[in-house]
């Protein structure tokens, strides 16, 4: 029997212009013989032999990147003795993105997964309050010796 | 040459009849948002998982042109689509959460060849610039247990 079990987490708020993506996460296990390509390229691009498992983690950005905008925009306006200062967003900014997983294979085994996801201001809020981000692990982690109980 | 092509392509076309005997299938979508099987195969909920996570399954030659899973498989192949317990009970879509995929045989997909064995779970990205928080756990052993939680703040 072949368990794996592991917890991945990531949290991100990066800057990247022009990538614009539509899976944020992604994990594989192949046993055999395995070749990926491009869609430019008939060699392939990976070939691998036997057991490979591989996770994906991708963070999408706040918008589809259609409109460009600077990288961040600070604008400064005075009036009636007050300064006022301006800070907009950039669209093409990445996302916050926390997420979870947990999952339990084998290849003859039945399949376990779980699976947790904060994107944006929820994410950027979850991860501001430290007893939020601590009761969502433990619901996380509880849920799954709830399940041990039963069986 | 066109005798020696023909040949091989019955040949191809023999050895796929003897090895999948008669189980062919093809995976459409559908207007639901559920993909459909035509042929050997079965598509449905599975069995107390509440109506979340709906199960395609197809034996021998599967020929699938909907988008959770395109390709083309000889041996078996599995997906599994997790809805959350909120779709089609508001405006939201009908767009799954997770995907898991399962295979064993030969694979063919749009930039991948297989041989033996493969899982994989993915989870598609919420709208953009969504703030989303969801869940996801669903278990083989026990699908009663499966939870599937999706929600939007805005």
């Amino acid at each position: 029997m072949i368990m794996r079990r592991f917890t991945v987490g990531l949290l991100s708020v990066l800057v990247l212009g022009g990538c614009t993506s539509h899976l944020v996460f992604y994990e594989e296990d192949s046993l055999g013989l395995k070749a990926k390509f491009e869609s430019s390229n008939p060699a392939p691009a990976q070939l691998s032999l036997g057991y490979r498992r591989g996770i994906v983690a991708v963070i999408p950005q706040k918008s589809d990147g259609k409109k460009p905008s600077a990288a961040l925009a600070v604008t400064t306006t005075e009036g009636q003795g007050k300064k006022t200062i301006t800070i907009t967003d950039d669209p093409n900014e990445l996302m916050s993105l926390y997420t979870l997983f947990k999952a339990n294979v084998g290849f003859m085994d039945p399949v376990e997964t779980k699976h947790f996801l904060a994107t944006g201001t929820a994410a950027a809020s979850l991860l501001a309050n430290d007893d939020n981000l601590r009761d969502v692990t433990k619901a996380f982690e509880g849920s799954d010796s709830k399940k041990e109980a039963n069986q | 040459m066109s005798t020696v092509i023909a040949d091989w392509i019955l040949l191809a076309g023999l050895m796929t009849t003897i090895v999948t005997q008669g189980c062919v299938s093809v995976q459409v979508p559908t207007e639901s948002g559920k993909p459909g099987v035509i042929g050997v195969g079965s598509a449905g909920m599975v069995p107390g998982t509440g109506g979340q996570v709906f199960r395609i399954m197809s034996p021998g030659l599967s020929l699938r042109f909907q988008s959770y899973s395109p390709g083309v498989t000889l041996g078996w192949q599995e997906t599994l689509l997790f809805f959350p317990s909120t779709a089609g009970k508001t405006n939201e879509s009908w767009a799954p959460v997770a995907i898991q995929n399962r295979c064993v045989g030969i694979g063919f997909g749009p930039t991948e060849l297989m041989l033996g064995y493969q899982r994989s779970f993915a989870v598609p990205f919420p709208a953009t610039g969504k703030s989303v928080i969801q869940f996801v756990s669903y278990s083989e052993k026990t699908p009663t247990n499966t939870i599937v939680e999706r929600k939007e703040i805005r």
